[in-house]
């Protein structure tokens, strides 16, 4: 008997303070939750592999991170899947701009009939659940909440919700957390002083979720305004609802390494 | 790295060199030195030694840890007159401290039934963890808050939280002089609203156990202290109020340009004299006050649940002491053979008088003050007695120390940590899980080796050993 074709994907793998437990529904294991970046559907991926070495660089030296802001039910009529909305921000653009140039690049491989590539518009989402599953418990479950994206894999769909990397390219973290013997610290990441802030605000939300809601939206104009304003949300999160964190310290200073700023956080908790 | 020279047993010199105004004095036996990350809190060691007016040493104890621009576990007095005043050096949780109890009863008597009947009631009535505060209650009204400041603990005993012995049996008996509303934000005041007697997270803790060993039979009974007897620490301090004090000061600090030339923008201070540094004293001197009336009602709590399950009246559950560990003090010592005021930083390290020092109640004036260690939540901790120690204006340490990252720890924990100390007979309760792993005794150093080296360094000796049976977790 013939083994039916799989379907293949780009897509970039989603990291997540995940919450546990989800509403009822066919939830994605955590390490197959991904953001696609362009289809291909049902092919043969072998002709795919020896261009992969030329694979477009993507553009986010600093990583990339965003929030899941709202919940989305897919198709808007007769929902299947329950995702997750990604506001990447400022990184928007650039990553709109990547997935297109992406979507252009295998164009121009000629390795696919156009058929298979879906050129639907680009929307920023997170498959979390597949039907059949609890809307209003979804909906009234749902919190932002700060995600990142680690790795752009080449991905085979294999069936019940599996999602298996048959390719992948690394990307760079927003942070990383260090050793620390009584605190918690983080090399955190940037492009520039804002990226750098919100990098630093997700490394905080990773922890503490909650504290989204207190981060003030300010640009900050050196790296004493991001300790203040970081201090600010801890404060006022303390206040309200009480915040695993003390302060952020004011450690350190900004770095320049391969480009990118980078800042040692350390957090008093 | 550290070229340091051993000058006496468990102590070790860290030549001055650089820009050092003083050498460092590490007190530490060999394991302990071996033992977690030892070489940038020594770097931080080396730091504070550049700060101006420091006299003497830059002092580390045996449970030394990376800490806030001062390691924690790090000692440093400064001229009163010409030195700085650094909140690095007192840390973000003024007056972070530990208070302990007996009661009469010996341990092993008590119904493990009783026991844990207890442990859930003091966890309901004493507020613990992330957001653990009273929200219901109508807060500390602006006359509240200037009553804790001026009175220090006193004003919790004088509402009825407590009793007016315990003051003597607290040290300054429970206030620390000069604190001012007016040098506190609105923030900080409405942090702290809802946040007194609650344990607070990460390290704090309540602890009930046993007194499972004498080193001092004497001091310990004129103490009123008996082998197998049941006490009660109390770990906690001023809670979200220190920390925007703390936050605050740092802030304006930062804005007067007080953090140039120094080796780690951490160690930012204001001179003593400057209108900064006089704000910041009296803003530490409220959070410390917050902190003593902090503590006083949680040991109320606890008095309370002892009560209730076992009938004893508050007056036969005594205050043994309160200590501060986090907290700078004015105090008198000789430098040089002449009686000389300083301003003594001790973060994560306790005053350790021995006998004869004046501030001390007649009890403990005739023993040397009592030092309170916390080892980790599930091997041991000890009662110590000060002696006076001359080269480190009488400090002792203050705990274990931690020797592994929460995060490693956490990494590191397989299966239920509850069911773990279970197996080491201790009971654990804490509204996070994860709390209960990042706090495993795993995390720490072995408290029978801190404290032997603060022994043989002559800052303070074992009194008694207490072994942690129930324990609630921040």
């Amino acid at each position: 008997m013939k083994q039916e074709a799989h379907s293949f994907f780009f897509g970039l793998q989603a990291a997540c303070p995940w919450p546990d437990p989800l509403p009822h529904g066919r939830c994605l294991q955590e390490n197959d939750r991904h953001a696609t970046l362009v289809f291909l559907g049902k092919i043969d991926p072998q002709p795919l592999f020896p261009h992969l070495a030329e694979f477009p660089a993507p553009p986010f030296k600093a990583g990339l991170a965003g929030i899941f802001d709202r919940y989305l039910f897919l198709p808007e009529h007769h929902p299947r899947v329950v995702c997750w909305h990604v506001d990447f921000s400022e990184a928007l653009k650039a990553l709109e701009e990547y997935q297109k140039h992406l979507m252009a690049w295998l164009k121009k491989l000629d390795i696919f009939k156009e058929s298979h590539l879906d050129e639907r518009e680009w929307l920023p989402h997170v498959t979390i659940a597949r039907s059949p599953f609890d809307c209003k418990a979804w909906a009234e479950s749902f919190r932002p909440l700060p995600v990142i994206f680690t790795k752009i894999h080449l991905y085979e769909s294999i069936g019940n919700l599996r999602y298996v990397p048959v390719w992948t390219l690394p990307l760079v973290a927003p942070w990383d957390e260090i050793e620390h013997t009584a605190d918690m610290a983080m090399i955190v990441r940037g492009e520039t002083l804002p990226q750098l802030y919100r990098h630093a605000q997700m490394a905080l939300a990773f922890k503490f979720p909650e504290i989204l809601s207190f981060l003030p939206a300010s640009t900050p104009s050196s790296l004493d305004d991001i300790i203040m304003l970081l201090n600010e949300a801890i404060a006022h999160a303390d206040q309200k609802i009480g915040c695993p964190f003390k302060a952020v310290s004011f450690h350190g200073k900004i770095e320049i390494r391969d480009q990118t700023l980078c800042w040692e956080m350390i957090i008093d908790v | 790295m550290f070229n340091l020279q051993k000058i006496a047993p468990s102590t070790y010199l860290l030549p001055k060199e650089g820009q050092m105004l003083v050498p460092g004095l590490i007190i530490a036996g060999e394991e302990l030195m071996q033992t977690g990350d030892f070489d940038r809190p020594l770097e931080q060691v080396r730091n504070v030694a550049f700060l101006p007016g420091i006299v003497g040493h830059s002092i580390a104890m045996p449970d030394i840890h990376w800490g806030y621009g001062f390691p924690i576990g790090g000692v440093a007095a400064m001229d009163a007159e010409h030195g700085v005043i650094s909140p690095g050096g007192v840390g973000y949780d003024i007056n972070c401290g530990v208070r302990m109890a007996v009661t009469p009863q010996v341990f092993k008597e008590l119904k493990k039934s009783h026991l844990q009947q207890l442990l859930k009631l003091i966890f309901s009535s004493v507020p613990s963890g992330v957001g653990g505060e009273y929200k219901h209650s109508r807060g500390l009204s602006q006359n509240d808050y200037r009553g804790i400041l001026e009175l220090g603990a006193k004003w919790s005993i004088e509402k009825g939280f407590g009793l007016m012995r315990d003051l003597e049996f607290t040290e300054s008996h429970g206030v620390i002089s000069g604190a001012d509303i007016d040098a506190v934000s609105q923030s900080a005041l409405d942090r702290g609203k809802n946040q007194l007697g609650t344990i607070g997270s990460g390290n704090h803790f309540v602890e009930i156990g046993e007194i499972s060993h004498l080193y001092l039979p004497d001091i310990a009974e004129k103490w009123g202290i008996f082998k197998g007897q049941t006490y009660v620490l109390i770990h906690s301090g001023s809670r979200g109020f220190g920390h925007q004090i703390c936050q605050d000061t740092l802030n304006a600090f930062v804005k007067l340009g007080y953090g140039k030339d120094l080796p780690d923008r951490q160690l930012i201070a204001a001179p003593i004299a400057s209108d900064a540094g006089k704000k910041y004293l009296r803003a530490m001197a409220a959070a410390a006050n917050f902190a003593f009336n902090n503590r006083q009602r949680i040991l109320h709590a606890l008095r309370l649940g002892f009560h209730e399950v076992f009938g004893l009246n508050p007056e036969e559950i005594k205050l043994v002491y309160d200590v501060c560990h986090n907290i700078a003090k004015f105090e008198n010592h000789l430098v040089d053979g002449k009686l000389t005021k300083l301003c003594v930083h001790r973060k994560g390290a306790t005053r350790a008088f021995g006998p004869g020092a004046d501030e001390l109640s007649p009890l403990y004036r005739k023993t040397g003050q009592p030092v309170l260690v916390p080892g980790d939540m599930g091997r041991a901790s000890h009662l110590m007695v000060g002696q006076g120690n001359a080269l480190t204006w009488c400090s002792s340490c203050h705990g274990a120390g931690r020797a592994m990252g929460r995060h490693k720890c956490l990494e590191s924990c397989q299966g239920d940590p509850i069911e773990e100390m279970r197996s080491m007979d201790v009971t654990v309760m804490a509204t996070s899980r994860r709390t209960i792993a990042e706090e495993m005794p795993k995390a720490y150093k072995d408290v029978d080796q801190v404290v032997m080296a603060c022994q043989e360094a002559g800052l303070s000796k074992m009194v008694a050993k207490l072994k942690p049976s129930l324990v609630i977790k921040g």
